[in-house]
């Protein structure tokens, strides 16, 4: 799995690499129990602090997406099949379809793209 | 006889660095002679005739800089010998990082006009960095520097340089684990190539350095060896040529070879997203990344590393560098001066003085046991630790008569043979030195 971070964009760096591991994850790139990187290996794979990286992955610990222990490191966590969104999630989805009424799309055209990215999420 | 020497070392150098140019012009990881192309790249028209330009231009600096270094050679001009040597060196340096920018330039500007320029990112391969890394271990280049020490124990005379090399083994190891960048090579998304080409670059790097730190050995059991059973002949001299040409064989064929691997892994690169950071590396050589917080990088062909221009560690090490080769000249100037200038020979004050650049020898009348004066010189001199040229010989040198301290003009004789209390031998003056004058006062 290659990260791409772009350092030009708005976005934090942390972010960028906590939302890259998200789609890995959610599109089966990385599957549960994976091992990931130490923070200083990604740190010094990526050229930038440890810091930004630990800040990542203490956000991708907190979302329940990451696991880390002492022995192992970080690894992806295995997650229940249904245990629905978290709220922070749900409070994003609300945000985005938001937008998505005001960029002018009714309902059907804004499923249709959710379907669509959803899909091209899990190839 | 130095000059030739040194300039046939420098010459033997032109073909090596030609080939490793010439063979920039072949497409590895997407790049050819720095500059980043997509698999359209390779079969375009323009690009391939800019590359065979680029060959072109190669082959002409080589066959100039060839032609300049053997009439320089041929030049029988003492006081400037090493300073041509090292303004030639310049002259090749500048003249490959001149032709490789405007080689460089030109590429660029093709693709840009066909629209490969991609917005640059940052790669990380997390797959590559998950995994455990395997590095020579700390063991084998202290084993390197216990056989590069051990000679010490029986050869006192010449600790301090068995000292040394053990030290400099160890330093391999320093410079194997630190001037690394830990990073993999990603080319595209292919997991799979990225580590075999991290694996293949890591372990080239791993072996140049230990192959370092087994040459010192080596060299410190040549010198005790040929000191203790062959003295007085060649051995030592092929030994060590034969030691620095087998190692720069074996780091120029695992470059040669790490960039064949290089190249046929990613022959099927360079379709859908591929990595491209063009843009950080300036005239395609020099890498400049305020946002990699890095100092040491990795070349992005080849085995090498290099340094990231826009942090303080970069800058420095770019101005030594400049520095030096600036100085390099002007360093030759005073060579050829110590190499020209007279050895004064005269005994004050009941020491006897052997006067030169660097170091004077002085030694106390009353612990000579012996003085001679000798109309031929001892066969087969190699130079142990010292300055070795056609006007002066000094330092230690291992000689037919044992080992000795030198500090004379080979010239012309005749020469002072003396013998310590110790037993040490020190052989001093000829050439414009008064030796015979200095002989008589010591013998009266």
């Amino acid at each position: 799995m290659l990260l791409k971070l772009d350092f030009g964009s708005d976005r934090p760096i942390y972010m960028q690499i906590r939302d890259q591991i998200v789609l890995a994850v959610a599109g089966g790139k990385l599957a549960a129990g994976d091992k990931l990187p130490t923070v200083r290996a990604l740190a010094e794979e990526c050229g930038i602090n440890m810091m930004t990286v630990s800040k990542a992955y203490q956000l991708l610990r907190q979302e329940g997406v990451i696991a880390t222990d002492r022995r192992s490191g970080a690894v992806v966590a295995r997650r229940e099949q249904n245990a629905g969104p978290s709220k922070e999630t749900l409070e994003g989805l609300r945000l985005r379809l938001g937008e998505l009424r005001l960029a002018g799309l009714d309902v059907d055209a804004a499923m249709e793209l959710c379907r669509k990215l959803y899909k091209e999420g899990t190839k | 006889m130095t000059s030739l020497i040194s300039w046939g070392a420098c010459l033997v150098l032109l073909p090596v660095m030609y080939a490793l140019n010439v063979n920039e012009a072949k497409f590895k990881k997407n790049i050819a002679v720095g500059v980043t192309f997509p698999r359209a790249g390779r079969e375009d028209p323009e690009v391939l005739g800019l590359l065979k330009g680029f060959r072109r231009e190669q082959l002409i600096i080589c066959l100039a800089l060839a032609a300049l270094g053997a009439l320089c050679a041929a030049l029988t001009w003492p006081e400037m010998r090493f300073c041509l040597l090292f303004l030639w060196v310049d002259l090749l340096i500048v003249a490959e990082f001149v032709c490789t920018a405007r080689w460089n330039g030109k590429l660029k500007a093709v693709k840009k006009a066909r629209g490969w320029t991609v917005p640059t990112v940052r790669t990380a391969s997390v797959t590559a960095a998950a995994e455990p890394v395997k590095r020579t271990s700390v063991w084998w280049f202290v084993a390197a520097a216990v056989v590069a020490a051990v000679p010490a124990v029986f050869d006192r005379d010449l600790w301090v340089m068995y000292a040394l090399d053990a030290a400099l083994a160890l330093a391999c190891w320093a410079g194997d684990k630190y001037l690394y960048r830990n990073r993999a090579e990603a080319v595209d998304e292919n997991d799979a190539v990225t580590a075999a080409l991290t694996r293949v670059r890591r372990r080239a790097w791993d072996r140049v350095w230990l192959l370092c730190a087994w040459m010192m050995a080596a060299i410190d059991v040549g010198v005790w060896v040929s000191a203790r059973f062959f003295s007085g002949s060649q051995v030592l001299f092929w030994l060590t040529m034969a030691l620095g040409l087998g190692l720069c064989v074996i780091a120029v064929a695992l470059e040669f070879r790490v960039r064949h691997i290089q190249e046929r892994l990613t022959a099927a690169s360079g379709e859908g997203f591929y990595v491209d950071e063009d843009d950080k590396w300036l005239w395609g050589q020099l890498y400049y990344d305020p946002n990699d917080s890095r100092v040491i990088v990795n070349n992005r062909t080849g085995v090498n590393t290099t340094v990231n221009l826009a942090r303080p560690g970069g800058k420095a090490f770019m101005v030594l560098a400049l520095a030096l080769l600036l100085a390099l000249p002007v360093a030759g100037l005073f060579f050829d001066a110590m190499c020209e200038a007279p050895l004064p020979l005269k005994v004050e004050e009941g020491v006897l003085l052997a006067e030169s650049w660097g170091k004077d020898y002085a030694l106390p009348l009353e612990d000579v046991a012996d003085a001679e004066l000798v109309d031929t010189l001892p066969k087969g001199m190699t130079r142990v630790m010292g300055t070795g040229a056609d006007s002066i010989l000094k330092g230690r040198f291992s000689t037919e008569w044992g080992s000795a301290t030198l500090c004379l003009d080979p010239r012309t004789g005749p020469w002072l043979k003396v013998t310590m209390a110790d037993g040490a031998l020190y052989l001093l003056g000829g050439g414009e030195s008064d030796t015979e004058a200095v002989y008589g006062e010591l013998v009266r």
